[in-house]
């Protein structure tokens, strides 16, 4: 974001703010029972919140584990896009990364994934389950 | 638990293993390998309680007239030269000098050896764990092995649509893409079935029908490698097994798109 002009200290303050807050928020939804879920908001909370360059995108292999999980468990073709979608933003080579465009577009991607895996992982584990952990 | 220390170890790798190329770590090239390096120079400083940053940074700040030297501030700690010079691209987050300590307290020599021992194991406890998640679907589960959902108490149905990879590949890949099917089809077969829990591997099918493809043109496309390799597989003559693919896969054809009630 400071990229893009914004200023570097408020972005710095915002994104950790907002990031910790929808990840606890999320994983506070989320069922108890720890899971590929679990992780893959942490990844990406990780990896939006906190110091990171590209090679740190390697946390971000839970997240394609989780995506994987979750089109194995119900495919669709939506989740098969998604998995397949956070594969090619981790596979690409690093200097693409370089890009701010592309940038954009893994966050978004990203974003959109645990996303997905969230609200999955919650239709997998009725409401009764969710509240008895 | 273990994709969990799997994922405590990735985080505790970090930056500077994973930063430099395998060959930076094993040919200890510091010139590329240069996050290692100066994240170590910067925790040296540190052990010695010498601030890095004003080793690198010595210029007088606080000072009336620009340019000249504040006399109430110390002179700038020297460069030691077993450290070296800190590197302007340092200045880590804090914490990370706390987390990396007990590894960047290693002499220079010991620690890039050390890093790839670190990446290798984390690497290694991930895929182990990955391996024992995912091995209910039958590890590695293809993306085109398909678990239809099925009605309560009914036989799981499995399908083997290929066809959407298949075109989606070259046709010069579609070749190892069919016989990674087979292969993998035919491995369930000699195991006789179910062997997990998971009602996607509670199926039971017959080495035909487990080579049947999905789209029956994937049988013009056998070749001679992959067919011996199938029946050396199945322990089964070439010529039967091709007859049997062909009698079957001719048979399930539904529109180029076969489905097994399996």
């Amino acid at each position: 974001m400071s990229r893009l002009g914004l200023p570097v200290g408020a972005t710095s303050i915002a994104t950790a703010l907002g990031v910790s807050s929808a990840a606890i928020l999320a994983l506070w939804r989320l069922p108890r029972r720890i899971g590929l879920a679990h992780m893959a908001v942490c990844a990406v909370a990780a990896r939006f919140w906190s110091y990171h360059q590209h090679y740190d995108d390697a946390i971000l292999v839970f997240l394609l584990l989780a995506a994987y999980e979750t089109f194995l468990v119900r495919p669709s073709r939506g989740r098969l896009i998604t998995g397949a979608a956070v594969a090619l933003t981790l596979m690409v080579p690093a200097r693409v990364s370089q890009f701010v465009a592309w940038q954009i577009a893994q966050q978004l991607t990203w974003i959109v994934a645990v996303s997905v895996i969230w609200k999955a992982a919650r239709d997998l584990h009725p409401a009764a389950e969710r509240a008895a952990g | 638990m273990a994709a969990r220390t799997g994922n405590l170890s990735l985080l505790h790798a970090r930056s500077s293993v994973l930063g430099a190329r395998p060959d930076d770590i094993l040919l200890r090239n510091t010139a590329r390998g240069h996050d290692i390096r100066v994240h170590w120079i910067e925790q040296q400083y540190l052990i010695r309680h010498i601030n890095p940053a004003d080793v690198i940074f010595p210029a007088p700040v606080e000072t009336d007239s620009p340019g000249s030297v504040n006399p109430t501030r110390p002179p700038p700690p020297a460069i030691d030269p077993q450290v070296g010079r800190p590197s302007y691209a340092g200045s880590y987050p804090p914490w990370t000098y706390f987390t990396s300590a007990p590894i960047l307290v290693l002499p220079l020599a010991w620690l890039y050896p050390v890093y790839a021992a670190l990446m290798v194991l984390s690497q290694a406890v991930i895929c182990r764990s990955a391996w024992l998640h995912f091995r209910r679907w039958g590890w590695p589960a293809p993306i085109w092995l398909r678990r239809q959902p099925q009605p309560y108490r009914q036989r799981p149905q499995l399908s083997l649509s290929g066809s959407t990879p298949f075109r989606l590949l070259p046709s010069s890949s579609s070749c190892f893409a069919d016989y990674a099917v087979m292969l993998r089809s035919a491995r369930v077969s000699r195991m006789g079935g179910a062997r997990q829990t998971h009602p996607c591997r509670a199926v039971r099918f017959s080495p035909p029908q487990a080579l049947a493809p999905a789209d029956t043109r994937v049988g013009q496309r056998i070749q001679p490698p992959g067919l011996l390799a199938v029946s050396s597989w199945l322990r089964q003559s070439p010529i039967a097994l091709m007859q049997q693919f062909l009698q079957f896969g001719t048979r399930s054809s539904i529109s180029g798109t076969a489905r097994f009630s399996i």
